[in-house]
């Protein structure tokens, strides 16, 4: 699984089971429990001959699969702003800092420290299964990752973090949102993450 | 040989597996196997007379939902019920309602609309005639069609697995408002979908979830505590 992740196996790439054995160095049983829960989390894709395939990645499906979280993290923050300790928020603040524009999905980065501070534990459940997407975008397709969020937009955030005012935090959030499922939806020069 | 009288293991297998999971799905969610229950694989096996590895493959799968949890070197066992999980489960979905609602409203056909009319009514009908059981899943058929009506299919799914653990647990307890107050609620939500008024309907989506909220609010952190 960490090799999907990694990027060491490729979108499209076939998996042949003996092969994997051989490579892994382990028994059968446990690679195809690793396949079925890769399966599962939609980062392979097996066919009825058995044969298995790293799932293809496109634009749109990854706007997709991450619209949720766009979604959840602008209700954390909202919600986390009467919430969060002084900790907590100085933390979240560290992953908006330094730079010009922030992916709030990479790793260590904003929505892995909300989530994790939040302490909603099935949301935290769910954002585990899909870091591994996260991940494995920015290691195979890092032009497919969601629209970064940047411009005026990046330190208008920080200032809201910063005043704990979870109203602008959750709008913001969600303009950001709004923004890369549009920019998924429409292919070309909007797609540089600029604002 | 001719291609057709080859054995095909393949195909059956995946069907098994998909069945294995739907019925112990099933029985999760319609209490025939009760919460803390333990899972032989072998009685699942007699009980569903297959072998072990689509069952193996069928429990991995709800342990990824929650539904079941797994420890080497032991039987699997059904998740004992977590109302406070339960209610994290409620606020998340409650916000995707929410948010979901307001994108589609406008999509929405008169046919839609209708049948939500509908869903209101068999609610209403369901207070009056005291049948909570159908309460979780009515809420859910609610809000299933504005999934329905929606684009992203991934989000759709995201949140119908999250609707339907909700559903297995509607009871009015401390976290949930009493079904008078659920009624209530959706049927107000419906109005502003009856006027197609955007804000509103968000605004009154939320409103049913308040009593998540200050549950939430209240607990924040004590997770951690009454977990040792």
């Amino acid at each position: 699984m960490e090799a999907v992740e990694a990027g060491s196996l490729e979108p499209g790439e076939t998996l042949v089971e003996s092969e994997l054995v051989q490579w892994a160095g382990v028994s059968r049983q446990p690679i195809r429990e690793a396949l079925s829960r890769m399966e599962d989390l939609g980062l392979v894709i097996v066919s009825p001959q058995r044969s298995t395939v790293i799932a293809p990645i496109d634009a749109v499906d990854v706007a997709n699969r991450f619209e949720a979280f766009g979604v959840l993290l602008a209700a954390t923050l909202r919600d986390g702003a009467e919430l969060f300790s002084d900790e907590d928020i100085a933390t979240i603040a560290a992953t908006l800092g330094g730079t010009d524009r922030v992916w709030p999905f990479a790793a260590g980065g904003l929505a892995d420290e909300a989530f994790a501070r939040f302490g909603n534990v099935v949301l935290a459940q769910m954002w585990e299964s899909t870091r591994p997407h996260a991940r494995r975008l920015r290691a195979v397709s890092p032009d497919l990752l969601p629209l970064e969020l940047g411009g005026l937009e990046l330190p208008l955030l920080r200032d809201a973090v910063g005043q704990r005012d979870g109203l602008a935090m959750h709008q913001l959030v969600l303009t950001w949102t709004n923004r890369f499922i549009e920019a998924a939806h429409t292919p070309g020069p909007e797609r540089d993450g600029t604002v | 040989m001719p291609l057709e009288n080859t054995p095909q293991p393949s195909l059956p297998r995946t069907l098994l597996r998909d069945h294995a999971f739907t019925v112990l799905y099933d029985a999760i969610f319609d209490g025939t196997l009760a919460p803390g229950e333990l899972l032989r694989e072998d009685k699942l096996g007699a009980w569903l007379s297959m072998s072990k590895s689509p069952i193996r493959h069928a429990l991995l799968r709800l342990e990824e939902l929650g539904l079941v949890e797994l420890e080497s070197g032991k039987p699997a066992r059904v998740t004992e019920i977590d109302y406070q999980k339960m209610n994290h489960t409620v606020l998340i979905s409650g916000e995707l309602n929410a948010y979901i609602t307001g994108r589609v409203l406008a999509d929405l056909t008169d046919a839609d609309v209708r049948k939500l009319d509908q869903i209101v009514v068999q609610m209403k009908a369901g207070l009056a005639a005291e049948s909570l059981g159908s309460f979780g899943p009515l809420l859910r058929d609610y809000f299933l069609v504005f999934e329905d009506a929606y684009p992203n299919r991934v989000l759709a799914a995201q949140l119908r697995v999250l609707s339907q653990a909700v559903a297995r647990l509607y009871e009015p307890r401390e976290y949930f408002p009493g079904p008078q107050a659920v009624v209530d609620g959706v049927a107000h939500v419906q109005e502003a979908v009856r006027e197609r008024d955007r804000d509103e309907v968000v605004r009154r989506v939320a409103l049913l979830y308040a009593p998540a909220h200050q549950a939430f609010r209240e607990k924040f952190r004590e997770v951690a505590s009454t977990d040792e």
